[in-house]
Order: C-alpha cells, then structure tokens, then sequence
C-alpha cells in the first residue's frame, strides 16, 4: 500500500506580472519504510515538494493523498496536527532553539506529541548520550544535525524529511548522518524522504525521484540499494 | 521547555528586558505609592471626620437664640444642630500664641478626637487642649494652662488632650503657612465661660443628610431670617478644603508620571519582541514545522511581555506603598494633623496594574502577530530584505550635497522608525520630567521672591492686638516708621459662585506692592475694588465686572466695580484703599502695622504692649520652606525617575541599534572607516534624536507642570517660573546623559570582529 501519493500537484508563486511554477504537475508514490531521495539541481523545486508533503505550503491544485486522506484541502490547524502526528523535520541548517539545550530541544517536541519515544533513549540511539546538556553553540555540526535528527524521530513520525541534511557538513559526517538516517529506515521502518543535489546518494535510495524545473523527469525504483557507507562519494 | 526558552532569551537581551521592568516598576511604584499615600490619608481623614461628627455646614453670627437653633433644626435635610461660642484667646506664653477657645452647649458635632487624658463632656470643667499645640509647648494631661480674653484671664487643668476635625489644617492669624506653637485651638465646656462675660453662641454647627447644596443654604437661611454673617459650606472650610484640594494634587501627580513610564515600557517592549521575533524568524519556523499550533507560539511570545510586565507590577505594587508614602508623610505631619498615618492599598491599584500588564502584552501581541500569519516554510527562509524607498530626503536638491554621515544617519532614522520613536520618547520623557523638577524648585524659589521681595517689601509685621488704642497705634507707626494695614476676612459672590478670602485695607502702604497676571507692576485704584487674579479666575470675573461682598462677622453685602486684578501667591481675596472702605461705612481699624526696620521681640516699652505678635521676614521665610519641603521630595524623586529614564532608554536602544547594524558597520570598517569615525557617525544620531526629543519635551513638561499646580488648592496662585539656568541645565542635562550613555556602547565599535560579523548568518 502506498503511504504517500502525489497527484498533478501543481505550486505556483505569483511574482508581480508573472507566474512562477516551482512545482508543475508532479505525481508520484512512496511505500512506507521507503529510503526515498529527491535528486535535482537547485532552484529545481525539490525543497517545494518537501514543503508540500511536509505540511508547510498549499499546493495551488492537485492532491496529496497520505494514509488516504488528502491533505492538499487541510486548513491551517489541521495541517498543523498533520505536521505534528506524522512528520519529523531535518534541515540543512539543524535549526535548533539557540537557547535549549540538546535534551531540552528534543524534549520540545513532548508539548506536542504525546505517545513519542524516550527522549534520553533517543538521544543516546543517535550516539549524543554524553553531549545531552549542552547548547548548541558548544557542539558540532554533525552533533548538532544528530541532535536535530534526534528531535524529529522524538515525535514517533510515519515519515521523515530531510532538506539537504549534509548540506552543510563536511563529507565524513554527512557520510555518518546519511547513515544514520539509513539505519532508521531499514530498522524501524521509518519512512525517509531526502532531498539532495548529490546525485551519488541515489545508490543507496530504495526510490529516486528527479526534478528539474519544477517538473518530475523520472522515478527509479531501485531494487538492490547499496549501503551509505559503500557508496562511491 | 519553552518557559526556558523565554527565560533564556530574556537573559540574552537582558538589557532591553531590565529596562522595560525598570519602567514598568517605576511606573507602578510611583502610582502605588503616590495613590496608597493619598488614599489612606483621604480615609484617615474620612474616618476622622465621621468619627467626630464634624459639621457639614457652620453659621456664624454675633449671637444665636434657642429658637434660631430650633429653626434650622426644623429646615428638611437638617439632621442635627448644635451652637457653640467661638472665643479668640492669647496664650500666656512667650511668643503670646493665639487660642481659640469653643466652649460647646452639647458636644455633639465637630466633637474633638480624644487622644489623652479623659473624654470631654459638658459636666466636667477643665479645658481639652490641642495635642500638636501642647507637644510643642510640652504641656501635659494635668498642666494648666492660662489663657486671657476680652480682658480676663482663665487658668484651667488639661484634661485631656484632643484632636479637632476642624482644624486638620490651620494656620495662624495672619500666617500664611502653619507655624506650630503659635496658635492652638482649645475645648471646653459652656459652663466653664466666666460669669463675667454674657453667654452668646456665635457658631452654629449644622449637620445634614446630604452635602449642603444651595437649595439648603437657602433654607437655612430662611429659617434664620438672614440674620447671620457667614455661611460656610463644610466644602470652603479651610481645613477641609486645603486638605482635599492637597489629595486632588498628589492624584494628578500619581497618575501623571506613571502614564509616562508605562508608556515608555510599552514602546520598549514592542521595539524589543519585534527585533526578538524578527530574529527568531528560524526558531519559529522550527516550531511551526515541529507542530506547534499557532496559537501555542504566539502564547509563547506574548508571555514574554506578560511575564516581565507582571514582575515589574508585582514588585512595584508591593515596594511602592511600602515606601513612597513614608516619605511624603514626614513632611506633610508638620502641615497636617491627624490622628494616624496610614496608608491604604486603593482598588485602582489593581486596575492600574490590569493596565500596565494587559498594555505590555498587547504591546508584544502587535509586535509579534505578524511573523506568525506566514506559512512555515516561508518563515523558515529568510526575511526579504525591507524595500528601502527613497524618502522624501533623497529628492530634495540638498541630499547629494549632505556628507555621507548626514545621509547615513538620515536614512538609519528613518528605516527604524520604531527605535528612533522609542529614543525621541525616551528623550522627551526624561527633558519633561526635568523641566517639572526644576520648575518646582524654580516656581516655590520664586514664589519666597515674588512674595517678600517684590510684594510685601517689609521686613517686619507686628501684629496688633483688638484691644489696641489708637495713640498706641499711631506711636508704634512713628517709632518703627510703619505703615498701618487692615487685613480681615471678606466673602465674594459672583454669577452664582461664593468664595471666601482675605481682605486687605491699605492706606497709602508703600510697603505693599502689587503686580498684574504677568508680574507688571500695577498701581491699585484709590476708587475701585481690586480683586486677585486667582479669586477671579475661580469667580470667572473680569476688569469691570460687578462683583458682591461682605466682610466677616457682618451682615451687610455691599457692591463694587472691579478696578484691577492684581497677581499674589498667598493671600487670595480682594484689596481696598482706606478711603474707599470708609465710603461704604467701616472703620479702618489697623490690625498690623509692617516696617522696614528690624524689631526685637523683647521691646517693652508702653506702646509696645499693643503688639500681640511680631514676625520677622526670615521667619515668615522659613515657614514656606517647610511647607515646600513635601515638594522637595517630589522634586528628588523625578529628577532620579528622569535620569534612570533617559539612561534606560539610551543604553537600550543604542546596544539594540549596534547589534542591529553590526553588519554594516563592520562593513564600514572593512572599507577602511576608523573607529572614532564609526563612534562620531552613532553619536551624531543619537545627538540628533536627543535635540529631537528634548524640543516637544520642554513644552510637555510645562504642561504636566501647569497641570499639577492646577490642583495645589483655592487659596494659593503659584506662577510658574523655570529660570532660564535651568533650561540650560535641562538641555545639557539630557545631552550629556546622552553623550555619556552613548560612549558606553560605541566602545564596542573598535572590538567588532570584521570576519565573524561579515560571514553568514549561522
């Protein structure tokens, strides 16, 4: 059964006179515990796909259809319950709370979710047991973007979004991070959706899908995915 | 978690955070204080007042009948009724104080508060003396005290010692101000009056359901056949009146500033949580990805401004009545008296602090409303650098022509409208309350001046006693070179208005002068009735109107056109020449005669013992400085509120400023400007702002300061005088405070880091 289904979604920007379509009719499906990469150059309208899935933009038409409901009709509140059951955010910049701490980042997500996983458990899984109490100005980026992988899986999401998650990191810890987010994939079955510009990555995906000018080019399904750590950076 | 989020993001801006509690504190302090202040007194005073039943009207005559009594008694509205003689006595002390003696029939209204000693009643004999007047002269529950009057002399044991509602303020005769010791007031019983004096009751005490209207007053007046000299509402009773009048003005004060500092706190705080949220664009967007519901992230913004706004108004609201009314009270005691010195937390505490803290967060729901209508993943971008459009500036001929500094600065100011508002207010606040500093000490400077120096230009009153002769009289003139003055009380009635006030009868004084509404010297017509300036203003009388008076203790209303309309400080009521007083049939009987020459109080020689009192201009001085000490107090305390204003306000906004423009000032540096010429290019505009502010400043504060003497009651007219000095020290004051403040930040211009500042954001 597919978890994800787009259908001709469709986003379009208004920019004074002209009409700027950063997504264009895009269909595509997602199994759950799919290891899927969306590959493009940028400015393509990855991100814009990300955003739509994740319940932070309106599409201007089409359906997004996740667990058999369309989301595409939600209004704001429910968009945010969506957001807040079902999806787990990494961005490239970690976007932590500068004034948290570690634990106290992840446990954030304890005001919204209530089934969600062991915050210390989490944390320790993502190998930061011993860097819980510090801010985020005294750790690292690939510490800081674990931190943040940390409190996206806190929340017990069906899915998790990644925008460029090692975009910002050098080649070893990106190397470690997209590891990581393998691992979840293949042992808890989460469903993992990565948004890249490095088209090596999609050795290891179980899905490519490529986008280029707001338009879906091609969907590979990939039947042998090789593992993070043998891919040929 | 987020709690901590608030907590630590307070910590990281503390500086703007203590500045909007500081205001918020002092904003609440100075009105819990000021209102705990005089809404304790104004019920000590209440309670006072019904405790003793004091009378809420009184009737003087030269002597009331029974029936009179039972007349008014009869009159609708009328509740109780009691006579009373009213006797003016001379101490026998050393400075020969005047006592007045009120021997009751029943001693059931304006009864005297015991404080010592055993319960007044009409059976006992003995005398029930003033309580302030025996602490200054020591006298204690069993003393005796020797009083002469009408030529007799009256020895009687304290009994107790009490406290009149009718005398909670009062002065002297003649006294313009409160001296203790020189006047007292004393109870007795009528069967204590010596048989050689005829028993008449010269007061009428009246009590009524309701506050005396003039629909009673003519009742009353109907059932007395008219037969009266004074009626006084318990409204125009000096003491009531001068104590109320003091409550109304420490009211406008109280509620005066603190506007101002809320006022400031609130444009603290949307400047702070707009910059706060502005930066927090990420975070939020973090926060709307992560599943907050909108409303949760709002809450959780707001709750800054409701935090800090509702710690500053706790703490205000506790320290504030626990302080500010102490230090009024000290000075006050000696112009006051009553029987405690509470203060009373008033119900409008608690809507003033509903106020500054649904204001503040009001204020942070406008500042922050915005960032949240985005989508989040709009707000997880970026903002869009601000259309900076030309202002009106960039099309004048002259902007090319202006240094960059100029340009620099210009644009700066207005691209963030908001700060540059927040640091005018700021400004004008603090030059508004240092012009009402300096123009209190200024105008009670000036009022000692104008008194003493350009009115009354004596040196010496000597005080006549009514028993005087005239040969004494005329010898004291000769031997002191004198000029002899009548001074009494007159009643005025005009378009429907009564006041009462002083009357002063002057026989070619040149001793005494006058000076019109704007202190030019005026020549008072011989012919004509002149009027003082505040008496017409409260009558709404003009040159040339015709106006109704009467002196004290006679019936008679006669007439007058108005001849001028003289200026005074004091002594508000109505002056007329001694010809002019004799055409309508009175009898010029001096009642002081003033000098220029320097008198001593020991002189006794025959007509010496005329004089019942002699001042001195020193000691009339000082008397006014006491009064004016309460002022003082006042003076201190905005003059602290308008420096940690001003400082708060620049400190604030000039690290907000330097954080804001970190960028392009290292841009700057980078270029190749040098640190003092970044540090002259940030003191240019908050030079700018300052002289910005200070201008709407100055008239602001003279208008509070117009607004405050509005209330200092009916009987004094205080011209507000700011002397061009403390213009000055205004100006430069608030200049420097700026200067200086800024020189405090723009030190961190030579320790921008160049590269950190220029690389990315994160």
């Amino acid at each position: 059964m597919n978890l994800i289904e787009f259908k001709e979604v469709t986003k379009a920007y208004e920019l004074g006179a002209t009409k700027l379509l950063a997504a264009d009719r895009i269909s595509f499906t997602i199994k759950e515990g799919e290891f899927v990469v969306v590959l493009g150059p940028s400015g393509a309208g990855k991100s814009t796909v990300l955003n739509l899935l994740g319940g932070m933009d309106y599409a201007s038409s089409g359906k997004i259809i996740i667990q058999g409901k369309n989301i595409a009709k939600y209004k704001d509140d429910e968009l945010t319950q969506y957001r807040a059951a079902n999806v787990g955010f990494v961005f490239q910049f970690y976007n932590l709370i500068p004034t948290l701490t570690a634990l106290e980042n992840v446990a954030l997500t304890k005001e919204i979710v209530k089934n969600g996983v062991d915050v210390k458990e989490v944390l320790a899984s993502v190998g930061l047991a011993d860097h819980m109490n510090k801010f985020p100005s005294q750790l690292s980026g690939g510490e800081q973007q674990r931190v943040s992988i940390a409190r996206a899986i806190c929340k017990n999401p069906i899915m998790l979004l990644c925008d460029e998650p090692t975009g910002a990191l050098d080649i070893e810890t990106g190397i470690m991070i997209l590891s990581l987010l393998q691992k979840l994939s293949r042992e808890q079955k989460k469903t993992v959706i990565i948004v890249s510009h490095n088209a090596a990555i999609a050795q290891a995906a179980d899905k490519v899908i490529r986008i280029r000018n707001g338009k879906l080019t091609e969907v590979i399904t990939n039947e042998t995915p090789i593992d993070v750590s043998e891919v040929n950076w | 978690m987020l709690f901590r989020k608030m907590l630590r993001d307070m910590w990281r801006n503390k500086t703007q955070f203590i500045s909007i509690f500081l205001m918020t504190v002092i904003g609440i302090f100075i009105y819990s204080g000021v209102s705990s202040e005089y809404t304790g007194l104004q019920d000590t005073a209440n309670d006072f007042y019904e405790e003793t039943n004091l009378a809420d009207a009184w009737v003087y005559s030269s002597g009331f009948t029974k029936e009179a009594a039972d007349a008014v008694r009869a009159v609708e509205g009328v509740t109780g009724v009691e006579r009373r003689l009213t006797i003016s006595s001379v101490g026998n002390f050393d400075n020969n104080p005047t006592i007045k003696l009120h021997f009751a029939e029943n001693n059931l209204i304006s009864t005297g508060k015991l404080m010592e000693g055993e319960a007044f009643t009409i059976e006992k004999d003995g005398i029930w003396l003033d309580t302030e007047f025996a602490k200054v002269k020591k006298l204690k529950v069993g003393d005796s005290i020797t009083v002469t009057f009408l030529g007799l002399t009256l020895e009687k044991e304290i009994k107790g010692l009490i406290m009149s509602p009718e005398y909670v303020y009062s002065e002297g005769e003649n006294d313009i101000i409160p001296v203790p010791g020189t006047y007292g007031y004393a109870y007795l019983s009528y069967l204590a009056l010596p048989k050689e004096i005829p028993m008449v009751y010269t007061d009428l005490l009246v009590t009524t359901e309701k506050p005396v209207d003039l629909k009673l007053e003519n009742a009353i007046d109907q059932a007395l056949d008219g037969k009266y000299s004074v009626f006084l509402a318990r409204k125009n009773l000096r003491s009531y009146m001068q104590f109320s009048e003091e409550m109304k003005e420490h009211k406008a004060i109280g509620k005066i500033f603190p506007l101002l500092f809320l006022a400031v706190a609130m444009l603290t705080i949307v400047t702070t949580m707009a910059r706060l949220v502005n930066n927090q664009r990420t975070q939020i967007g973090i926060l709307k990805a992560l599943g907050f519901k909108r409303r949760k992230i709002l809450f959780h913004y707001i709750s800054y401004g409701l935090w800090i706004s509702l710690a500053g108004t706790v703490i205000g609201a506790v320290v504030g009545p626990l302080t500010l009314p102490y230090l009024f009270y000290g000075p006050m005691m000696t112009t006051y008296m009553l029987p405690e010195w509470r203060s009373a937390i008033p119900i409008s505490l608690l809507y003033m602090a509903v106020l500054s803290v649904a204001g503040c967060t009001l204020a942070t729901y406008f500042a922050c409303r915005n960032v949240l209508k985005d989508t989040p993943s709009e707000t997880l971008r970026p903002k869009a650098p601000k259309d900076i459009k030309h202002s009106f500036f960039d099309r004048l001929k002259l902007w090319e022509h202006l240094s960059f500094d100029i340009q620099w600065n210009l644009r700066d100011i207005f691209r963030c409208k908001g700060r540059s508002i927040m640091a005018i207010v700021g400004i004008l606040g603090c030059s508004a309350l240092l012009i009402c500093a300096f123009g209190m000490r200024d105008t009670f400077d000036y009022i000692i001046k104008w008194n003493y120096e350009v009115l009354n230009r004596y040196e010496t009153r000597l005080e006549l006693k009514s028993d005087i002769t005239s040969e004494q009289t005329d010898k004291l003139i000769e031997k002191y070179d004198g000029e002899a003055i009548q001074e009494g009380a007159v009643e005025l009635k005009a378009n429907g208005k009564k006041r009462s006030g002083e009357l002063l009868v002057t026989d070619q004084a040149s001793l005494i002068r006058f000076v019109d509404k704007d202190s030019n010297n005026l020549e008072l017509p011989v012919n004509q009735i002149s009027v003082s300036y505040k008496i017409a203003k409260l009558l709404g009388l003009k040159l040339g109107d015709t106006v109704s008076w009467h002196v004290f203790g006679d019936e008679k209303w006669n007439t007058s056109t108005i001849g001028a309309i003289y200026r005074t400080p004091f002594t508000q009521g109505i002056t007329v020449s001694k010809g002019y007083f004799e055409q309508y049939g009175y009898h010029f009987t001096p009642t002081t005669i003033i000098t220029k020459q320097e008198v001593s109080k020991d002189v006794k020689d025959d007509a010496a013992l005329g004089i019942s009192k002699v001042q001195s201009k020193s000691m009339l001085v000082d008397g006014i400085k006491t009064v004016t000490e309460a002022m003082n107090v006042l003076v201190f305390v905005l003059m602290i509120a308008a420096v940690i204003l001003a400082v708060v306000v620049i400190y604030n906004l000039g690290v907000l400023a330097f954080t804001e423009r970190q960028r392009e000032l290292s841009t700057l540096k980078v270029i190749g400007f040098k640190t003092g010429k970044l540090r002259s290019l940030l003191l240019k505009q908050n030079i700018w702002l300052t002289l910005v502010g200070i201008v709407p400043g100055i008239p602001i504060g003279l208008w509070i300061l117009n607004y405050i003497f509005n209330f200092v009651g009916e009987v004094f007219d205080f011209m507000i005088i700011i002397y061009f000095s403390s213009y000055v020290y205004c100006i430069a004051g608030t200049l420097l405070i700026s200067v200086l403040v800024n020189r405090l930040f723009s030190k961190r211009v030579r320790k921008i880091d160049m590269v950190s500042s220029l690389k990315g954001v994160e």
